[in-house]
């Protein structure tokens, strides 16, 4: 199973990896929105876990990108924080399947990815 | 027309020729003067000096011709002398004594008309002045906008080329600047100032504005200073660093990798004086001996094809050029044909007194003194000790100094210190190795808070900073009052001094997460070692500036990394302080400024207090490993 993470912040994105990781994924680490987006469109992943507020393009951005753009039904996870409700919500309405409010705790995290994983 | 004497006829026709004796009383005037000025013979002849000289402009031809009597000087120049009807009239003129019995009886004068080449060059020197200010006018605008646009949310493509626009302005200001520096030296108006300076300080500053095109070429930049060179010199500085500037600019583009030095030797010192050779060398292509003649010539650039040129403004030798001769110095190219090439140049410096330097000191209010504590100052230039010692006197604390870092280390481990103040360059053992070092030392001595000073804006050099093991870093140049609240910080805080148990930290978190993999907490650690003084600084430098907007961008981005540092207990306030600045962002309410600045002052301070247990517990673990 391979899973495209994106976030900008250094040190979540490291502990994303490396849980993922642990799991067995494999894993596919994006530093920006930019970046993102061209490994899904050329690394076809099975999930794809993305925080919202990036430079570059969004986590708004890639689910539209995602769903509209490419026409995939990859599931999208977004990554929040407390404060980012309003934000939720548009990121579900454009077709995102879930959301982590971070800081999250590990178990939280690989439960969820397992629920939107295919088979 | 009669020609029986050709050369004389050449001579009447070209030249003119005043005749004065020694009373300074004109004896005769040519043909061709009398043309020019509108003057009959008459009208001159038998009059004085005194009678025509003009008093407003010092370029008088009579003043001169006077001043040259007087004083016995043969003058050789350009001069100015009113036609009949007013109207300024321009000569190029050489003077001749002409001697019988063995005195001075009479002057000759000799000259050329002028007129046409000086105006030609007063519209020249006038378009470009104009020209400078008119292209400067609309080319602040753009830099301007284009910075704005910088700032605006662009996707990657429209960042890239907004970054070559800023790129292309550069050069195009500096052109225009050096434009204008040409000008203004071919007028005569460009004066040198006379301050205290510090050569290292000169030498550092123009290392900083390379760091860039170090990164991009593989070029690496050092520079040396003769420790026989007096700490401060009294001179131009800003004209100073100029003309290496310059030099390093040129250095660069003849090398693709490599190293650029820069030394200053000490040549010749007198009691007031001393005259310096100030050298940059690279090790790039080389200039050939052919091209080195148009090397000081303006708008040139060397002629090889091969030679890759990004920012080739070519007036920069001719300005270096310039500049030296100002400062009644000369210059030299030693090129040893394709090994790299040495531009030298020797200037003499009056020696400076450190009373300006301590006016420079500025003003700032000490927060509270600092009940005696001792701190030790660790420089190798004893002017930086100086200058720190007279900063530090105002905290009331007791300042100890240390040369190197293996000085500092011992001074540490036999003494009593609150706080090293640590320069990271230093010769024998520089900041970093002492950092360590002093780490390393037992109890409870290893826990004492160090600052680093360095000048690098480089990143990398400053999370090295605080993974050698330093609490904090202060970019020079700094300011007295960022000094002093550094100091405040680290000695009421009691950083670093607690006791063994963690006070601020707990990673149980970050245990279960890794859960059992300390090559994971390693790389977290490490991590946040280097996150959390960027991060605080950036809180504190938004929460100044009162960029709410930053600010909450910043917070935002440090919660969820905050229980990976060990700082779970610190989320809740974090995520307040995120909630209080996006409001703020959304409408300003000056009301709830001192609330959110207490919060942000609170997240920093706890932030920044679990520094050295970061450190220690990643030292714990990196031991572990080994």
């Amino acid at each position: 199973m391979k899973i495209i993470a994106i976030e900008d912040e250094s040190i979540v994105l490291k502990a994303i990896e490396f849980k993922l990781l642990k799991e067995g994924y494999e894993v596919v680490p994006c530093a920006d929105g930019k970046e993102g987006m061209e490994k899904i469109a050329s690394e076809k992943p099975d999930l794809i876990i993305s925080d919202i507020m990036m430079p570059f393009a969004s986590g708004l951005e890639i689910i539209s990108y995602v769903r509209s753009k490419l026409g995939l039904k990859t599931p999208v996870l977004i990554l929040s924080t407390i404060g980012q409700e309003e934000i939720v919500v548009k990121a579900l309405e454009l077709g995102a399947d879930d959301y982590i409010t971070k800081p999250f705790s590990p178990s939280e995290l690989l439960l969820r990815i397992k629920k939107h994983l295919p088979g | 027309m009669q020609q029986s004497d050709p050369y004389r006829f050449a001579l009447e026709n070209s030249t003119i020729v005043v005749e004065i004796d020694s009373r300074f009383v004109i004896v005769s005037i040519n043909e061709l003067f009398c043309r020019l000025s509108g003057f009959f013979p008459g009208d001159l002849t038998g009059k004085s000096c005194d009678d025509l000289r003009n008093a407003s402009r010092n370029d008088n031809l009579w003043n001169i011709v006077k001043h040259g009597m007087m004083t016995g000087i043969t003058f050789r120049g350009e001069v100015t002398c009113n036609k009949k009807n007013g109207e300024l009239l321009w000569l190029d003129i050489n003077t001749f004594p002409v001697e019988e019995d063995g005195t001075t009886a009479r002057y000759l004068v000799v000259g050329t008309d002028a007129t046409a080449r000086v105006k030609a060059q007063k519209v020249r020197e006038q378009f470009l002045s104009n020209m400078s200010h008119d292209i400067r006018t609309p080319l602040f605008g753009i830099v301007g906008l284009v910075n704005l646009l910088g700032e605006t949310s662009l996707n990657f493509e429209q960042q890239e080329y907004t970054r070559l626009i800023r790129n292309s302005t550069e050069v195009l200001t500096r052109l225009v600047a050096d434009l204008l520096d040409v000008h203004k030296m071919e007028c005569g108006v460009m004066a040198l100032e006379q301050d205290d300076f510090s050569l290292h300080e000169v030498f550092e500053a123009v290392a900083g504005l390379f760091v860039m095109q170090s990164k991009e070429k593989f070029v690496t930049i050092g520079f040396d200073v003769d420790p026989q060179i007096p700490p401060l010199l009294l001179g131009d500085a800003f004209r100073l660093k100029q003309m290496v500037m310059n030099l390093v600019a040129n250095a660069f583009r003849h090398t693709e990798y490599g190293r650029i030095q820069l030394t200053a030797t000490l040549l010749v010192a007198k009691s007031d004086d001393c005259e310096i050779k100030i050298s940059v060398a690279d090790n790039g292509s080389g200039i050939p001996a052919e091209e080195q003649v148009d090397l000081f010539r303006k708008f040139t650039l060397p002629s090889r094809s091969d030679e890759r040129i990004k920012d080739g403004v070519g007036l920069g030798f001719s300005i270096v050029n310039q500049l030296v001769a100002m400062h009644g110095g000369h210059i030299s190219v030693d090129d040893s044909g394709g090994i790299g090439t040495r531009v030298s140049i020797n200037i003499v410096y009056k020696t400076g007194s450190a009373r300006s330097i301590l006016h420079n000191i500025d003003e700032a209010q000490a927060p509270g003194t600092m009940g005696r504590a001792r701190i030790l100052v660790v420089d190798d230039l004893e002017l930086n000790r100086f200058i720190l010692s007279k900063q530090l006197e105002k905290l009331d604390v007791s300042v100890d100094y240390a040369r190197d870092g293996a000085e500092a280390v011992n001074k540490v481990a036999s003494g009593c210190y609150e706080l090293v103040i640590m320069d990271m360059h230093m010769p024998v053992m520089d900041g970093f190795e002492a950092s360590t070092a002093i780490r390393e030392l037992s109890e409870p001595k290893c826990r004492i808070p160090i600052l680093a000073v360095t000048a690098s804006i480089i990143e990398e050099e400053l999370s090295k900073c605080i993974l050698a093991g330093a609490n904090d870093y202060l970019i020079k140049p700094y300011k007295t009052a960022t000094l002093f609240s550094m100091v405040a910080r680290y000695l009421h805080g009691n950083d670093g001094v607690n006791s063994g148990a963690n006070t601020v930290t707990d990673f149980a978190y970050l245990d279960d997460y890794a859960d059992g993999n300390a090559d994971f907490k390693i790389e977290m650690l490490q991590k946040a070692i280097d996150y959390v003084p960027e991060v605080a600084r950036g809180i504190d430098q938004s929460v100044a500036s009162g960029d709410w907007t930053t600010l909450r961008q910043v917070v935002h981005k440090l919660v969820p990394v905050l229980p990976f540092a060990g700082l779970s207990s610190l989320v809740a306030d974090a995520q307040a302080l995120e909630k209080m600045a996006l409001e703020l962002s959304q409408v300003d309410d000056p009301s709830r400024h001192t609330a959110t600045k207490e919060l942000a002052t609170k997240v920093t301070k706890v932030a920044l207090a679990a520094l050295p247990e970061l450190r220690q517990e990643y030292q714990k673990l990196t031991k572990g490993l080994s």
